[in-house]
């Protein structure tokens, strides 16, 4: 059975009162019933929460967003993490993306790192519209995201690279500089 | 020409303390209208007015609305009149109300339920569950006496017996 919400829990003890009540009154034909004070404890606990929940109701939560924009193609092998600082859970990564050859545009880009945050366990989400990532944060979470410092992106890149004897040489460094030649 | 002035009373639940008044009155705007009073009388007759007012009425401007009042110290059945009056001060119209106001209690009766789901077999304890009952019987004839008999006074026993059972909560709960 599914977890019933607040209205119906108050719905049911409503509706629960007079039946229990029924049930009490139908002891004077049939013999004592138990819990004989069981109206009166769900009309008290059922007025209960009715009034808290009046008094408090629930406002729908407006969760946190952050943006992420790719804005250059990186290099091959360069990979992207997305790391979030949950106020439940800690540092936790949302997604991970190693750049592959097909990924030849920001956009792109942008869509393979949605992708893999989408495939988090955590209820973090993306959404991509061109190079830019909108992450949404884990119902819950509410306004103990926010701020500039729950959100980061590391890339590490994945250093020289392999050469073949004969090929073309392309070699990569961390600061991105990139140089070719052609061996005769 | 007969208006139709309304207003709303609510006390606020972060801060029962506070009673916000909201004119809610949907007809046309009366000609002349200058500025609202706001009387509120406990069942005694006695004028509740915030700290610092002299008054047996809280002034209330037009552009004011809703308007929040700091009058209460413990949960009261209360009647509100509000008087919408011209530049002359001549009362236009006027409404009244009976209310009661018991959300200290309510919230009171929300947390022995909380501590109550911590703690269950506090219900074994002598007189505990007998007493939420009475405690809550309290703030249901509160209620009842308003809404049902229009009865500020006897609202107002019921709260105060409730008001006592939840300052002295060591003896009955």
């Amino acid at each position: 059975m599914a977890k019933l919400t607040i209205d119906e829990t108050i719905e049911l003890g409503d509706i629960s009162n007079p039946l229990a009540a029924n049930y009490q009154a139908n002891g004077s034909i049939f013999g004592p019933r138990k819990a004989v004070s069981a109206p009166q404890t769900i009309a008290l606990v059922t007025d209960a929460l009715r009034w808290q929940w009046e008094a408090f109701p629930s406002v729908p939560e407006v969760r946190a967003t952050a943006t992420l924009t790719i804005d250059t193609i990186g290099d091959l092998g360069d990979t992207i993490t997305i790391y979030v600082d949950d106020p439940f859970l800690g540092i936790i990564s949302i997604g991970s993306y190693t750049l592959t050859v097909s990924d030849t545009t920001t956009d792109i880009i942008a869509d393979n790192v949605g992708d893999e945050i989408n495939l988090n366990v955590y209820d973090y989400y993306a959404t991509v519209v061109n190079n830019i990532i909108t992450i949404t944060a884990a119902d819950g979470t509410g306004a103990l995201i926010n701020g500039n410092n729950n959100i980061y992106v590391t890339i590490i890149t994945p250093g020289f690279m392999n050469t073949e004897s004969g090929d073309r040489l392309i070699t990569e460094n961390n600061n991105n500089l990139i140089t070719e030649q052609t061996y005769g | 020409m007969p208006y139709s002035q309304n207003f709303s009373v609510a006390q606020t639940p972060a801060n029962p303390a506070f009673v916000v008044i909201t004119d809610t009155t949907t007809s046309g705007p009366i000609p002349n209208l200058d500025v609202r009073r706001i009387y509120i009388q406990d069942c005694n007759g006695n004028y509740i007015v915030p700290t610092g007012v002299t008054t047996n009425y809280i002034e209330w401007p037009l552009n004011d609305n809703p308007i929040s009042l700091d009058i209460l110290t413990q949960d009261s059945a209360v009647n509100i009149k509000v008087e919408w009056l011209d530049s002359a001060d001549v009362v236009i119209c006027d409404l009244d109300n009976n209310y009661c106001l018991s959300q200290y209690n309510k919230q009171f009766l929300y947390y022995l339920i909380q501590l109550q789901s911590l703690n269950y077999n506090i219900i074994q304890d002598n007189n505990y569950w007998g007493n939420v009952g009475i405690f809550w019987t309290n703030i249901i004839g509160a209620i009842n006496s308003v809404e049902i008999g229009n009865d500020i006074f006897a609202s107002q026993t019921c709260l105060n017996r409730a008001t006592f059972m939840a300052q002295n909560q060591d003896i009955y709960f």
